[in-house]
């Protein structure tokens, strides 16, 4: 480390990315509100992947979580990986992001919530089924065809 | 940018001055002495197996990460790759959560270190009765407050979140 000025990158890395990124479009129902907190400066992106019956993943698109809640439809008769990226890049602190992913596996006619919180330096995703309320494990993909 | 090089300065000190601690154990002893060591001792209203499962549940989560970072500026460029590995321990009565950090690249790291990489934060869990547990943690006295504040916010179960490790 030095004290002179500097260009850094730096990456967290859970799952790997997707090379590029495209809008999220699904016009059925929605099913998964994604409700945001974050601090200031901090900007935010949900990544949806389908998960095949393999476990093999398909990119479908990205969604800004730009405002406090965002709805939008989730495939309901086939897993996702949901990847939420937070962006803390700066001009003096560089490039940096962390993302954490989150395997959603929908029943059918069910509709589902995820808060997303980066506050402090720390964030969480949290999963839920709507009404129920209940907080469903968190699973990440790795543990796809574990069952 | 201004807890990463406070931290590596932290931990050059603490790897430096002496030979690294090789194990938790030697961690716990060699914190309380240290220039930038700090223990941490507390007690939350939780059973200790509570706190236990916590670690279990989300260190694999939050801590099983690499971070690299680049640098470059004044014709210099350096990148290190740093991986955390978390480590969960239950015993019958005390949980013990080490984490340990390896770096690669350009970056010297001096003394002999343990494998996975020098320790970097140790955190006990033990009963204290009543449903309450003891915690000491032992970490760097600097850089380390979002991950110090993290282990406290799973231990008291009031936080669950995941620490940004880019910002050690």
């Amino acid at each position: 480390m030095h004290g002179r000025a500097r260009l850094a990158a730096l990456a967290v890395v859970f799952a790997a990315g997707c090379a590029g990124t495209r809008p999220y479009v699904n016009d059925a129902p929605a099913n998964l509100a994604v409700r945001t907190e974050l601090d200031r400066g901090v900007r935010a992106t949900l990544g949806i992947h389908r998960v095949a019956a393999d476990c093999s993943r398909e990119y479908r698109g990205t969604v800004k979580l730009d405002r406090p809640v965002i709805k939008i439809a989730v495939p309901p008769d086939t897993p996702s990986y949901l990847v939420v990226s937070f962006d803390t890049s700066s001009f003096f602190g560089g490039a940096r992001s962390v993302s954490a992913g989150v395997l959603l596996e929908p029943r059918p006619g069910r509709s589902y919530e995820i808060s997303v919180a980066y506050r402090d330096s720390q964030y969480d995703v949290a999963l839920r089924e709507a009404g129920s309320g209940r907080e469903l494990p968190r699973r990440d993909l790795v543990t796809c065809g574990a069952r | 940018m201004k807890t990463a090089p406070i931290l590596l300065a932290a931990l050059s000190v603490l790897a430096g001055c002496a030979q690294n601690p090789q194990n938790a154990e030697e961690f716990r002893q060699y914190i309380p002495r240290a220039t930038f060591g700090a223990k941490q001792t507390y007690e939350v209203e939780r059973p200790w197996q509570e706190v236990a499962k916590t670690f279990q549940a989300r260190a694999p989560e939050c801590l099983n990460v690499s971070v690299r970072t680049v640098e470059s500026g004044g014709g210099s460029y350096s990148n290190v790759l740093a991986t955390y590995k978390p480590t969960v321990v239950v015993g019958a009565s005390r949980a013990e959560l080490h984490l340990q950090r390896k770096l690669k690249g350009n970056v010297i790291v001096p003394g002999k270190e343990p494998e996975g990489g020098n320790y970097m934060l140790v955190a006990d869990a033990t009963p204290v009765g009543r449903g309450r547990t003891r915690i000491d943690v032992y970490a760097p006295s600097l850089g380390a407050d979002t991950l110090v504040k993290t282990i406290n916010g799973w231990a008291s179960g009031k936080n669950l979140g995941c620490p940004d490790m880019t910002k050690h």
